[in-house]
């Protein structure tokens, strides 16, 4: 089987001045179908460049970057924007949805940039999944924190991507609402959703069933769930 | 599609802002449609002018005669005068029905700070000259209405100054006696007062401050010659038969010094001064739109800048750089779009007062009841926003659309 995402020999280079960062350095790892990995690390470990490389948000100055089998690194903008679309969903600390639109049309987002019909339906089973099926005309302004990442999570999961990259989804959130967001990741990994999530909070690491610790733009360990460790440190 | 309703939702969320830029718009595209109507409406009421002139050519003096023509046809002060001797000269013409001298002076309207026309006509050939006047009241006539200084008040003048049949009215050291109301024509007729030719001559006279006018020899003895009858020009109406061209060639052999002007001369005359008016203020509407247009790039360069990590968001989520620059075109062009009606409708509301601008920048058009609303105008002017929205939009859509999902994010 085919891993969802696999990673070969992936460096990343910033240039700042005649300076080079290496962001990261020499990365391989697969991700495999159902998984629910964790990535920990201090602030400018490399932990967000790597979430951003594998979810062709950025391109590696080195190495290679599969998603479903197919190298992405390499692909021009149009095709890139395609793999996004229709192969990753994003989670982001910060939310993002858009001011102006209720709840469901932000939910909808996804759906109207890839050019699909939009089922009113379809849009309320996915916020009813996120428990906000009786919010959905309200416009961001009207949510809680809790509330607007559980609307990115439903629009993360609107085009039935194959794997979801949470960037510290509870990292602005108080505790009550970071454990209802993670519970409702495991429970979309329970369907057999990947989760590649970004965290600080170890308690949520430990509960995942890989945790990938990066320090310096290096892999440093793994741990849990032996059989999915396919990449090496 | 996607990105009308999230342009329309980003202009909503900066209100203000949008409809301020809007308001540049407005001003602009309400400029534009002004000078395209008022130009459009005075076109068309040549034509319909030159349909009810009872006249079929003015004679004038040579120098300017075009000018002078068309000053008298749509009201002006001419400085050159004829003698109104020359009028029995022009009635031997076998061609012609009528030569009725016509002179105009100006008054000082103190309380308006302008001058007011009067027009003096022979008032037994007033009807011939101009068959669509319906007065209210009598034209001045006769030695009572000299002795009298009676006067006949065209519409607008009436409803300005209140006045009624049997008022007096003071211009200067004048004080007329108002016998007669013009009922409104829509036209410059409206604007001007009106009184037997010799009542004008007077005032003619003393505005110019001589006792009498140099005028050009009709008779050619000697190269000037003073009068104290002078006349601005003579209308002539020809008999049913009669051939312009022989008329004018047997007038120009015989008497010396004078110019035969038609009304259709007159019109063009008058359509060359309005062109270069048109041309003046589409000049000034163009660098209000340049002015607008620099407000919409700055405005829409705040909002691409404000709402850069949204952009970066919906790159992630697989928008297409195509998605975020039509969508900031498209805001772009509800801008313009929302500034172009609100023009529209101001130039509408504001009709009044344009026209009372144009009035008084282009006093030889007659410019009330111009402004009109016209679907082919408003067409050509809400087109003109949507391509001035897409030009302002290109530059601040080309930066929304190269904005990187990964540097937007970082931006937090």
């Amino acid at each position: 089987m085919l891993p969802v995402i696999a990673l070969e020999g992936v460096e990343k280079i910033y240039r700042r001045g005649s300076e080079e960062i290496h962001a990261l350095k020499d990365v391989n790892i697969t991700f495999q179908e159902g998984e629910f990995i964790s990535i920990v690390g201090q602030s400018g470990s490399g932990k967000t460049t790597l979430l951003n490389i594998m979810g062709c948000l950025d391109r590696p100055t080195r190495g290679t970057v599969k998603i479903d089998g197919i190298e992405v690194s390499t692909m021009n903008e149009k095709e890139i924007s395609r793999i996004r679309r229709e192969k990753i969903g994003f989670i982001f600390q910060q939310f993002y949805l858009i001011p102006g639109l209720t709840a469901a049309e932000n939910v909808a987002l996804p759906l109207k940039f890839s050019r699909k019909p939009i089922d009113k339906k379809y849009i309320l089973s996915l916020l009813d999944t996120v428990g906000l099926d009786m919010r959905a005309k309200h416009t961001p302004d009207q949510l809680s924190g809790g509330e607007m990442q559980r609307v990115a999570i439903a629009r993360a999961i609107a085009n039935h991507p194959h794997v979801i990259l949470a960037d510290e989804p509870t990292g602005t959130l108080d505790t009550k609402n970071s454990m209802i967001i993670f519970e409702l990741l495991k429970s979309l990994n329970s369907r057999g959703l990947t989760i590649i999530l970004v965290t600080h909070n170890v308690a949520f690491a430990e509960k995942t069933g890989r945790v990938i610790s990066i320090s310096d733009g290096q892999m440093n360990s793994t741990r849990l769930d032996s059989k999915h460790i396919t990449g090496s440190i | 599609m996607v990105t009308p309703k999230l342009a329309y939702k980003n202009f909503l969320r900066q209100k203000r802002r949008n409809l301020f830029t809007a308001a540049g718009i407005a001003v602009s595209i309400a400029l534009l449609f002004s000078t395209l109507s008022i130009t459009k409406g005075f076109e068309k009421r040549m034509g319909t002018e030159l349909q009810r002139t009872g006249i079929d050519f003015l004679i004038v003096p040579v120098s300017c005669a075009h000018e002078v023509a068309s000053l008298l046809f749509y009201g002006k002060f001419t400085p050159t005068f004829l003698d109104q001797a020359i009028v029995e000269e022009i009635k031997r013409s076998p061609g012609i029905e009528i030569a009725s001298p016509i002179i105009v002076a100006q008054m000082p309207d103190p309380k308006k700070n302008r001058k007011t026309l009067i027009y003096g006509y022979e008032s037994e050939y007033i009807k011939k000259i101009k068959p669509d006047w319906r007065i209210k009241g009598e034209m001045p006539a006769g030695w009572d209405a000299l002795r009298l200084n009676k006067i006949l008040v065209g519409s607008d003048i009436a409803k300005e100054k209140g006045l009624k049949i049997g008022d007096s009215i003071s211009y200067g050291s004048w004080t007329f006696l108002v016998s007669g109301i013009l009922e409104r024509t829509f036209s410059k007729d409206d604007a001007f007062i009106y009184a037997e030719i010799r009542t004008v001559q007077e005032v003619a006279i003393k505005t110019t401050g001589l006792r009498v006018i140099e005028v050009d020899d009709p008779t050619c003895v000697l190269k000037h010659r003073i009068t104290d009858d002078p006349i601005s020009a003579v209308a002539v109406k020809l008999k049913g038969a009669a051939s312009f061209m022989e008329v004018k060639s047997d007038l120009t052999k015989r008497i010396p010094n004078i110019k035969t002007v038609t009304v259709s001369d007159a019109v063009k005359s008058v359509s060359a001064i309005a062109a270069s008016a048109k041309t003046l203020s589409l000049s000034i509407v163009i660098v209000a739109l340049m002015v607008g247009a620099a407000g919409i790039i700055n405005s829409m360069l705040i909002t691409v800048n404000e709402q850069t990590q949204e952009i970066g968001m919906m790159r992630a989520i697989g928008a297409l750089k195509s998605d975020i620059f039509k969508m900031t075109i498209y805001e772009s062009l509800i801008i313009t779009g929302t500034g172009a009606i609100a023009g529209i409708i101001l130039a509408i509301v504001g009709a009044s007062l344009i026209e009372e601008i144009i009035g008084r920048l282009i006093p030889s058009v007659y410019s009330k009841g111009l402004l009109a609303f016209d679907i082919e105008l408003a067409a050509v002017c809400f087109l003109m926003s949507l391509i001035l929205g897409i030009c302002a939009g290109l530059y601040p859509a080309c930066k929304a659309s190269k904005v990187s999902p990964v540097e937007a994010i970082k931006r937090l």
